[in-house]
């Protein structure tokens, strides 16, 4: 597997990405293992201490109710980090089907998938999440559902894009002329192809989910309480930041830092394993695609 | 003239692109959500409510107590039987110039009533004889609301309402102007014409609206030229709009009490006409058991919760009456915090093991607060608590249903009297849409409390009043948790201002610049 | 080019059929009567039967589909259930000022993010590369609303320089937060995508011939760098200005902005069906228009794009 030492090699060469890394591999582990740092959890009120701040007890101070917010963060990421892979998981297993239906069959089945994925582009994320939250009950999996559920299109898009240009390749011509079925041409010969730019999308799109739910549950349409969730303790911290401002500030910064590694990360997948597939996530914008949907459309 | 209400407006405009410029005689006010009609028959909300009732005038208003004064009409008559109401005009003009007569208030009570109309506060005027077979699409009885002469208008009910003066006093029952209605067609809500001390001048939605004196308004304040309400959501944007000296009165925040009780400025303090509650679901097992229902009552610190999350505003409730209004039950408080005894009681009632609830509330970062403390309580005992958040109008479909345990609500008053706490909330007849959403039935509040509309005796009826409300409060239908308080602060340039008793007296007529 | 363009613009017809079409039906999917919020805290049944007679809701769901067709095929998007006001009127009286907001932020998204771009990727100011990528980096990970709070709290409360909110009569003070909020995540990615655009173009062979060739940095830069490190740049600025325009609800609702973002959540949240469906619908057609434009402009910047579409 020299190509996959090369990957590692030029992964850890590039300093900013293998930081990034380190940072979610951290909060990552802290959150597996919360039970084990706070034992008591991040629910226990007690109001006798609340709104304390930042100190050695609290580094990160005391929320209204007296709970610790350095482990209210730790929870938190869980919940912003478990949406956030359960979407794109979501997202990527319906892309990566339409997409390469799309894209393999051609003709009249592309056109209706594209359609679909034109309308999906074109509704507000937020109505359909509002839509869904009243219907299922809302919560983390309406959430990673939905979001999951939007996110489809642009990696139909993407994977349909490289299908096209893979199908044509000699080998795959070969295979077919050998007489290879539809499903192990498209799983043996084209999906593979599609594997780079996909894991690169799937990456800068969870940076993308875990601020889209941020702003969800800013807005009030996140996950319920007493589940910590990033975008709600700053939302619930507003009122207090005059008085007491750490309860925006700490769940702000990691959450953007935890955004930020997502980006490096991803950036670096990218680099180290096609230089050239930054070129073409450039130009077609796939990225700006999901975060014009995601971020700026709520 | 032209020229001075160019250069007014001008003035207006470029009023909030300065902060230093407090010569402009506007007051400037802040308001989280846009009103949305001004229509006196549609509006319902608490925005609506209160510039609704800045435009048009009533036959009687409420003062800032409370106390219901003459308006419109300078004095009544009531029939011993408490049926004919004869009330008699003073002269008053709409801002459009016409004088306002007797005709005015018929076309506009009627249109209240009028089922085309389909508003939603045409119980206002329920009593009437005949109201009601006509909102149920019957003919109109002439009999029931007549003129007998241009500043003479005659009610007649069917049956005797202690509180009627009062329901006369809301914002519904204002009086609209027969033919700008008309030529608005569908607008009116936007295009308001009324005989009350402001007018509106501008309104830009999702910005806010510009009410100017109503020059031919008997209520009009000569000293202040105008009111500018903003729309602003964010109650930290409110605040920074005030700190920069954009606003003069700024609705403060819980949160942030601490800073201004201790910043040296004048806070007023108000207790609202309004009470906050969990309610319970009385038709379904546990909540069906009285047991269950006080420990949860014992249960839950709401002294603590007051203290630490509302930062002191508000005032535990011993009954669903604010104290503005009753003198009843307020002395014994029958379900201090004693956890203890909760868990005995749900031991008595067979849920020594605790059990599951949910409950409901609609989607505000300060419920949200307030239902987290809540559950943490409610854990202790072995309770644990779903809380289900919803937007208002699934919500209210859900508890109206009767779906959830139990959910979170406010009532806020809209006119200053027990009934307004005690039927809507309590009366059997009331179960569901009417107001009482917990489902309680008691025969016996029932019949005190027909009998206490039925009065014509003011002590005798808050007699009866206080013993229902002592007879709902053992029942325990509720959480009771308790009653807010309204904190503001006012610019150093205006003088005269009170928080009114209710929110729909806030009408700016006797205040002044400095 | 004319065929394709037509071919496009064809297509734009279903994507907008089908989006009025599940927005009607995920309305009366979605609990929630509409009728019930308009009810008010204490009603009877006869109220609420009168309300929806009133806004037509007591007929079959279906009827109500075609008849709602029947008045968009007259351009007439009904009246508001909550404020009884015509839904074209409201979006006529908020579009421009999200136009306004759109525009400002996309023009400082553009000139700030190319700036640091070309500055982040020139040789002469090596030292400057790393920060401002950097700063870009944060700039597309801090969430909107988080970003909108710190401006408003350090320019508003703190020094006192700016309004908080407000849309103030269309001055340009009350424009500046709001603008520099909403900018903040594009231009970063602008200065990104142009940055890696002008170093790979730098690679290029026709760079290199013309730098042998003792053609100055700027020369090179002007004439033929800035081609082809232009269309991520058009892309971002097709795909993000088409979602500024369908109004920025984080930034609206923090900054008050009277945009059509918080007109349409707050439908939603009152179940407004008919101006949910209007300004959907009217949303809808911006985006796709916007992203019809910008796919046409590449044919424009670069022929091989062109080419491409043929296939």
């Amino acid at each position: 597997m020299d190509g996959w030492r090369r990957f590692i090699r030029d992964f850890s060469r590039n300093r900013m990405a293998a930081g990034g890394l380190v940072f979610l591999i951290l909060i990552v582990l802290a959150a597996a293992f919360a039970g084990l740092i706070f034992p008591d959890g991040a629910d226990e009120i007690d109001l006798d201490n609340a709104l304390r701040s930042p100190s050695a007890v609290h580094p990160f101070g005391t929320d209204p109710f007296g709970r610790d917010l350095l482990a209210r963060v730790i929870y938190g990421a869980r919940i912003s980090l478990g949406v956030g892979f359960l979407a794109r998981t979501i997202s990527l297993l319906l892309g990566l089907f339409f997409g390469t239906v799309a894209g393999y069959f051609g003709g009249r089945t592309d056109s209706i998938i594209m359609r679909l994925a034109d309308i999906t582009f074109a509704f507000p994320a937020l109505l359909l999440l509002i839509a869904v939250m009243a219907v299922v009950s809302p919560g983390m999996i309406s959430l990673f559902t939905v979001l999951g559920a939007i996110g489809w299109a642009s990696m139909a898009r993407l994977v349909r894009s490289r299908v096209i240009s893979v199908k044509e390749y000699e080998y795959v011509e070969a295979a077919r002329a050998a007489g290879a079925g539809h499903l192990k041409l498209a799983g043996k010969y084209i999906l593979p192809q599609c594997v780079s730019p996909v894991i690169v999308v799937y990456t800068l799109g969870l940076g993308m989910i875990v601020m889209a739910e941020a702003s969800l549950s800013f807005l009030g349409l996140g996950v319920q309480p007493p589940l910590p969730s990033w975008g709600r303790m700053i939302s619930n911290g507003i009122v207090f930041m005059r008085s007491a401002p750490w309860l925006t500030l700490f769940p702000g910064l990691v959450l953007t830092a935890t955004i930020c590694s997502f980006n490096l990360v991803g950036d670096g997948i990218r680099d180290a394993l096609d230089p050239g597939s930054k070129r073409i996530a450039a130009r077609t914008g796939k990225e700006g695609m999901i975060r014009g949907r995601l971020q700026q459309g709520l | 003239m032209k020229k001075n209400l160019l250069t007014f407006l001008l003035m207006v405009m470029l009023a909030p692109a300065c902060s230093d410029n407090t010569q402009v005689p506007v007051i400037r006010l802040a308001l989280q959500t846009e009103p949305t009609t001004l229509d006196p028959a549609l509006a319902l909300d608490y925005s609506s409510g209160m510039i609704t009732s800045m435009i048009h005038s009533n036959l009687l208003r409420f003062d800032e107590d409370g106390k219901i004064v003459p308006s419109l009409a300078k004095d009544w008559s009531i029939t011993e039987d408490g049926l004919l109401y004869t009330f008699r005009l003073s002269r008053n003009r709409f801002s459009n110039g016409r004088l306002l007569n007797s005709r005015d208030i018929i076309f506009s009570f009627r249109r209240l009533l009028d089922p085309e109309t389909a508003s939603p506060r045409w119980w206002v005027l329920g009593a009437l004889r005949g109201a009601e077979e006509y909102h149920r699409g019957g003919s109109f009885d002439k009999n029931s609301l007549y003129a007998p002469d241009d500043s003479t208008v005659v009610i007649r009910l069917e049956y005797p309402a202690a509180h009627f003066l009062s329901l006369l006093s809301m914002p519904s029952a204002g009086i609209v102007c027969e033919e700008e209605v008309i030529s608005a067609g569908g607008d009116y809500g936007r295009r308001p014409c009324g005989s009350g001390p402001w007018k509106l001048s501008e309104w830009n939605e999702g910005e806010g609206l510009l009410l100017v004196q109503n020059t031919s308004s008997s209520d009009c304040n000569p000293e202040i030229e105008g009111i500018s309400i903003r729309i602003i959501p964010e109650s930290m944007t409110r605040i920074a709009e005030f700190e920069t000296g954009n606003l003069d009165i700024l609705e403060v925040p819980r949160a942030e009490l601490d800073i201004w009780r201790s910043a040296g400025v004048t806070l007023l303090e108000k207790e609202e006409l309004s009470v906050v509650y969990i309610g319970l679901n009385n038709d379904k097992y546990p909540f069906s058991d009285i047991r269950v229902r006080k420990a949860l009552n014992m249960a839950i610190d709401v002294d603590m919760i007051i203290a630490k999350v509302l930062f002191g505003a508000g005032q535990r409730s011993c009954g669903p009456v604010p104290p503005g209004l009753s003198q009843g039950a307020k002395g014994e408080d029958l379900y201090r915090y004693d956890p203890e005894k909760a868990r005995e009681l749900l031991a008595d009632a067979g849920l020594a093991d605790g059990f599951t609830m949910e409950i409901w509330q609609r989607e505000n970062p300060e419920s949200g607060r307030i239902l987290e403390s809540v559950q943490g309580y409610l854990s202790k005992v072995g309770i644990s608590v779903r809380i289900i958040t919803r937007e208002w109008g699934a919500l209210k479909e859900a508890v109206d249903k009767g779906t959830p345990d139990a959910f979170y609500l406010d009532w806020f008053a809209d006119y200053p009297d027990p009934e307004n706490f005690l039927t809507p909330l309590f009366h059997s007849s009331n179960r569901g849409g009417g107001g009482n959403r917990s489902g309680y039935s008691s025969p016996g509040v029932d019949s005190l409390l027909e009998a206490a509309a039925l009065s014509g005796d003011d002590r005798l009826r808050k007699e009866i009043y206080s013993e229902a409300e002592r007879m709902i409060y053992e029942d325990a239908p509720w959480i009771f948790l308790w009653f807010p308080v309204r904190y503001e602060v006012v610019s150093y340039r205006l003088d005269g201002y009170r928080i009114p008793l209710i929110f729909n007296s806030r009408q700016f007529i006797d205040t002044r610049f400095r | 080019m004319a065929g394709y363009t037509l071919k496009r613009i064809l297509l734009l017809f279903p994507t907008l059929f089908g989006v009025v079409t599940v927005t009607f039906f995920l309305m009366y999917v979605i609990p929630g009567d509409p009728a019930l919020a308009l009810a008010g805290e204490r009603y009877d049944q006869q109220t609420l039967d009168n309300i929806r007679k009133e806004l037509g809701l007591d007929q079959p769901v279906i009827v109500q589909y075609f008849k709602y067709l029947g008045r968009l095929a007259r351009f007439d998007l009904g009246r508001s259930f909550t404020t009884g006001r015509a839904v074209s009127d409201s979006i006529r009286e908020r579009f421009p000022k999200t136009v306004i907001l759109a525009l400002s932020a996309m023009l400082l998204a553009v000139t700030g993010g190319v700036l640091a771009g070309i500055l982040g990727a020139w040789g002469r100011f090596p030292w400057l590369g790393r920060p401002l990528m950097g700063l870009s980096l944060v700039g597309v990970s801090i969430p909107v609303f988080w970003l909108g709070l710190i401006l408003i709290y350090i320019f508003s409360i703190k020094l006192s320089l700016l309004p908080p909110s407000g849309y103030g009569g269309g001055s340009v003070r009350y424009l500046i937060l709001p603008a520099v909020t909403l900018s903040f995540a594009s231009m970063a990615t602008i200065a990104r995508v142009t940055r890696s655009g002008f170093l790979e173009a730098g690679n290029e062979d026709f760079v290199r011939t013309a730098r042998a060739k003792g053609l100055g940095e700027s020369a090179i830069v002007g004439k033929h760098l800035f081609r082809n490190a232009l269309i991520p740049v058009v892309t971002i600025v097709g795909t993000d200005f088409g979602s500024y325009l369908s109004g920025a609800v984080l930034t609206e609702s923090i900054f008050g902005w009277p945009g059509l973002g918080r007109y349409v959540v707050q439908a939603v949240l009152k179940r407004d069906f008919p101006v949910i469906q209007g300004s959907v619908l009217f949303m809808a057609v911006i985006f796709v228009l916007v992203n019809l434009v910008v796919d046409i402009s590449y044919g424009f910047i670069d022929p091989r794009v062109r080419l491409k579409e043929k296939d």
